[in-house]
């Protein structure tokens, strides 16, 4: 029987590299390869969340919806999933326009908006199941590996990094340095000042929800080429933005990337020393610890 | 009138009662009904077409036969979401509600089991065509048995072809947390030990089905340096746990997973299925009876290749048409006792089942992707290949 004990010799093996160099650069590779898409697809959801004050359950149908168009992009026109990124960004950033006007009337009302958006995205989900059918759909693409400091990682790793990173400090050049960025800043932090200064609130928050849908497609994309998409992946995904946000903060942009970054750590140390099921557990266990311990996140800068 | 008209006068009438009595007996003959809860939305829905699509397209092809014993066939659909809780509410609707004359269980081991004891009470013949796990079975059930091989014999004919065609030392298990995949792996170790001691199992990782990236656990694997990966998941997670390996350089002997048949698999791998083995219970040119015209009816119903989930359902359906036709009746207690009875060979391969109704006669087949064919490596006389390198890797 001893020869069948996996954990056993597994943790023989354990020992015999318990110091080596590796132990640690692989999960924070790892983690750090996952925590930037991670970071991508929840900052969407703290910008709309810090403009808006909406918890906006559509997120991760904007998602789905970004991997679909590369997917068809793909199917029918032969489109490299790297060119298919800008036609992503504009489509669904119009569609977040959509949405944002149906949203809008009740987005004051804390509790309606969020069961408006939380109906918005089963109807989507399920308008999606019917035309794209319940196949999950997949482009293998850079799937081969390359290696880094004796860490093997797949090649599209390195996609989702320059994609994410130039996403992310894109959006955040855009907030520091041009008018639409400083009126989205105001109005996230003060509406009411915001509008006195003559910042038209209205078209501030079409523009951030629009680019909020907008930086999750581009997410879509990346994870059709390194995961999967399907009709029903939003909730999945929302769960992860939720643990994201709370510990970046609430509406907090730069937690939210610093957040995912974490959250990306956090599941990787946890597969990597304990189980896939304990990783999750713990970054699950995070959502009520940080809102008890530390509300407003790990900068304290998010909302209540 | 004259002798010709009087012989069309007889004809017409003659055409007229006895046409119309044939046709006033197929359009009140009460319809035989059976029912089942299928998963059409939820994670399990793209697996479930497979039940879905074969028991249509038998239920169809009976009632174009004339239906059984002169009854026209019914089906009752539900959908269960992929959820056991629903299935549970529907199969208690299908027998209490609907009352249905047979039922088939749904798509999936969990599923399956969740339902089971509602079918025992409800005393309606059941045949499960997509349940693999033996502890459905572990109980007696009297009405409900087992198309699927039993999970024992998923790994078995891979594990006998690494082991002696390939020098297996080491293996590693990746698999889903699910009730299937756990009782595959569980049978197949217990099947390592009694028949290859010498083999080491140097890792047994479950993940959950929400699990995001599958590097760091094949990564794990990798580090193991097992010769041979068994496990996956159901299609979507069987991909993942391929495309992992691949991606982080893991290039054992031999990679084996469940669900690797459906040509989705490849489709959503690529080359990189190249030389991944996979169970089948059933392929395209199994020399089964029915095999081939049930290929080319599939093919022209629901435009796609038919792999071994829809052999699978379509066997079932017509295990009950043929138990029926036999039995002369519709008597339930008759076709229960003739379906824990029979021993015969469907579309799908053998069938007999224990006394507790689970699968006892069906073996599964080992198959490799190679040039995007799926070829038979196991069992040796079914062999159309041999086994080629992993992703081409000599």
């Amino acid at each position: 029987m001893l020869a069948h004990s996996p954990s056993r010799d597994f943790e023989t093996s354990r020992k015999t590299k318990e110091l080596s160099m590796e132990m640690i650069l692989d999960p924070i590779l790892r983690g750090i390869a996952v925590g930037v898409l991670y970071a991508l697809v929840s900052s969407g959801f703290a910008l709309i969340l810090g403009v808006m004050k909406i918890i906006n359950l559509v997120q991760g149908e904007f998602l789905m919806l970004g991997g679909y168009i590369t997917f068809y992009l793909a199917l029918f026109f032969d489109v490299n999933p790297i060119l298919s990124l800008p036609i992503v960004f504009v489509l669904i950033f119009l569609f977040g326009i959509l949405t944002e006007q149906v949203i809008d009337p009740v987005a004051s009302k804390e509790s309606a908006g969020v069961l408006l958006t939380f109906g918005l995205a089963a109807f989507i989900r399920n308008l999606a199941l019917i035309g794209f059918t319940a196949n999950f759909r997949i482009i293998p693409y850079l799937v081969d590996p390359f290696t880094i400091l004796g860490v093997s990682l797949p090649q599209y790793t390195i996609l989702n990094f320059a994609i994410a990173t130039f996403s992310m400090a894109t959006l955040f050049i855009f907030l520091k340095t041009t008018s639409w960025g400083k009126a989205i800043r105001a109005i996230s932090q003060n509406v009411n000042l915001a509008q006195v200064c003559g910042i038209e609130a209205r078209k501030i928050r079409l523009l951030s929800y629009g680019l909020g849908a907008a930086l999750s497609g581009i997410g879509g994309t990346l994870l059709i080429i390194s995961r999967n998409v399907n009709p029903q992946m939003g909730p999945g995904y929302l769960g992860i933005m939720f643990a994201v946000v709370i510990l970046g903060g609430l509406g907090d942009i730069v937690g939210a990337c610093v957040g995912g970054i974490i959250i990306g750590l956090i599941t990787a140390f946890g597969e990597f020393f304990f189980s896939s099921t304990v990783a999750l557990a713990i970054v699950y266990l995070l959502v009520p610890l940080m809102l008890l311990v530390r509300p407003r996140g790990l900068f304290n800068r998010g909302e209540l | 009138m004259s002798q010709k008209s009087l012989i069309i006068l007889v004809c017409l009438v003659s055409m007229i009662f006895f046409g119309g009595e044939v046709y006033a007996q197929t359009k009140e003959a009460k319809p035989i009904v059976f029912g089942v809860a299928i998963a059409q939305t939820g994670g399990f829905a793209r697996g479930a077409r497979s039940e879905l699509h074969s028991v249509i397209l038998a239920s169809e092809q009976i009632n174009k036969a004339g239906g059984l014993l002169g009854r026209p066939v019914k089906l009752v659909i539900y959908d269960d979401q992929s959820k056991e809780s629903v299935a549970v509410s529907l199969y208690r609707k299908l027998i209490y509600e609907d009352k249905v004359d047979f039922l088939l269980s749904p798509f999936g081991s969990a599923q399956t089991a969740a339902v089971a004891s509602i079918i025992e009470q409800g005393q309606i013949p059941c045949i499960s065509p997509m349940a693999a796990d033996p502890r459905i079975w572990e109980v007696k059930r009297n009405w409900n048995v087992q198309i699927l091989a039993s999970s024992a014999e998923y790994f078995r004919e891979g594990i006998d072809l690494v082991a002696n065609e390939m020098g297996l030392k080491t293996i590693a298990f990746v698999y889903l947390d699910s009730a299937m995949q756990v009782s595959i792996v569980k049978e197949t170790t217990k099947y390592l030990t009694e028949k290859y001691p010498n083999v080491k199992v140097v890792l047994d990782a479950r993940f959950p089905v929400a699990l995001e990236d599958y590097t760091s656990l094949l990564a794990k694997a990798k580090a193991s340096k097992a010769d041979a990966l068994f496990g996956g998941g159901f299609l979507q997670q069987s991909i993942e746990v391929v495309k992992a390996a691949k991606s982080v350089g893991y290039e054992p002997k031999a990679i084996n997973v469940v669900f690797g048949p459906d040509p989705l698999f490849y489709e959503g791998l690529g080359k990189n299925a190249e030389g991944v083995m996979s169970t089948s219970g059933w392929e395209i040119g199994t020399p089964t009876p029915g095999s081939d015209e049930f290929t080319k009816t599939y093919q022209a119903r629901w435009n796609e290749e038919p792999y071994y989930d829809m052999a699978a359902c379509y066997a079932a359906f017509n295990l009950f048409a043929e138990a029926i036709r036999n039995v002369g009746s519709f008597d339930k207690k008759a076709i229960r006792d003739y379906l824990y009875k029979i021993k015969t060979t469907t579309v799908y391969g053998d069938y007999a089942v224990n006394e507790n109704g689970a699968q006892i006669a069906k073996k599964m087949l080992t198959i490799q992707w190679q040039n995007g064919k799926k070829k038979i490596l196991m069992p040796k006389n079914y062999r159309t290949a041999a086994p080629g390198p992993l992703w081409g890797v000599k």
